[in-house]
């Protein structure tokens, strides 16, 4: 089953949530699935400590870029989805993992920081799919975006990489304070409830939304708009330019 | 919970798609076999960046080459002893201008001094 890659050199990009959210996306599926922490600051592996996991989602420790190839592979032979969680530096341990991948997630936020690095995530994404005559689907995620305003800078990023052919997950992720939540309460986002923070249908939502355009990306499919997806319950910002 | 999946249609979607994915319908197809060598993909990695990040161990040979490569520097001048001469206020005075005036050490005009009167004197000092 598929190994999902989160892979970005700069740091707070997003990789640890939006690796968090599929996992329980997911594993909310009733899906067995692993997720290896090979961030050295351990934020799923904090996360893990504290939170009630269901049976189906386990997190585990990648020791350094020695033992990440192991680590996959044994995740692999025992899950049905792997999820790893990389550190934000360019590192061999990035390349390593972006080898076995069945999806690369690159998750930018609407920064022209961000917007390199992806770029340099992409670029190794590339030189491996030449040198080893391997496709590896790989797609640049939003994240921390704004449900109700889209910004310039956002939508030129947006632009630019369309113009250079990177593909661009339809969905992107909201700044929701359910995602906060996870980490600070140490529950899973379906163990959240109104006393936890707001709006917690509207973030299951939109990371199910990323979940589902994830497998379809993974399985070969055609991806659909989210507001195709499912009927009403969209977490669709009411787009509007602003400076 | 099933009141909440019937609000979020998409949940049930997803179910599907992993279903689906589950019995081998445009299942991903890889085998650890057909992956490169980790040797190839850190080859590929270096050329556009991504180097390794784990600290490596410096032999032993290599620090003591780093040690050893200057010593600190230190000159000596071996005048390091007092000893106290009487004498006129005039010549006290003039030992002080003859060194000032010259930029040297008390102890070096004193040597220079005593060379001289040798010279000049003849003196057979080496018995």
């Amino acid at each position: 089953m598929p190994i999902i890659v989160f892979a970005s050199s700069k740091g707070g990009a997003g990789k640890s949530t939006s690796a968090c959210l599929l996992a329980n996306a997911l594993a909310n599926t009733g899906a067995n699935v692993t997720v290896i922490d090979a961030d050295p600051n351990r934020p799923l592996t904090r996360w893990a400590s504290h939170a009630k996991l269901p049976d189906n989602l386990k997190v585990v420790t990648n020791k350094d870029e020695s033992t990440i190839l192991a680590e996959i592979k044994e995740s692999a032979a025992n899950s049905e989805f792997v999820i790893v969680d990389l550190e934000g530096v360019a590192s061999v341990t990035v390349s390593y993992a972006i080898s076995r991948a069945n999806l690369v997630v690159i998750p930018v936020q609407g920064s022209h920081l961000d917007a390199v690095e992806a770029a340099k995530a992409v670029r190794l994404v590339r030189n491996q799919e030449e040198a080893f005559e391997r496709k590896i689907p790989f797609a640049i995620l939003f994240t921390r975006t704004s449900p109700a305003i889209r910004g310039r800078t956002l939508a030129s990023i947006e632009q630019n990489f369309k113009e250079a052919g990177y593909p661009v997950f339809t969905t992107q992720l909201l700044e929701r304070e359910a995602y906060k939540a996870i980490f600070s309460c140490g529950k899973t986002l379906y163990q959240l409830t109104s006393s936890h923070s707001s709006n917690i249908d509207k973030a299951v939502h939109n990371s199910e939304q990323f979940a589902l355009e994830s497998i379809r990306i993974v399985r070969g499919l055609p991806v659909e708009h989210p507001d195709s997806l499912g009927q009403g319950q969209h977490d669709e910002p009411n787009v509007a330019e602003v400076a | 919970m099933a009141d909440e999946k019937r609000l979020n249609p998409i949940a049930d979607i997803l179910a599907n798609e992993v279903e689906e994915l589950r019995h081998g319908k445009g299942q991903p197809q890889f085998d650890n076999d057909d992956f490169p060598s980790a040797d190839k993909v850190k080859a590929v990695g270096e050329r556009v960046g991504f180097v390794s990040r784990d600290s490596v161990a410096v032999k032993q040979d290599e620090t003591q080459v780093a040690v050893e490569v200057r010593k600190p520097y230190r000159w000596t001048t071996g005048r390091n002893r007092t000893t106290t001469i009487r004498a006129s206020d005039e010549t006290i005075n003039l030992f002080d201008k003859v060194a000032t005036k010259l930029k040297l050490q008390k102890g070096v005009v004193l040597e220079r001094a005593l060379a001289a009167f040798i010279r000049e004197t003849g003196v057979d000092v080496d018995d």
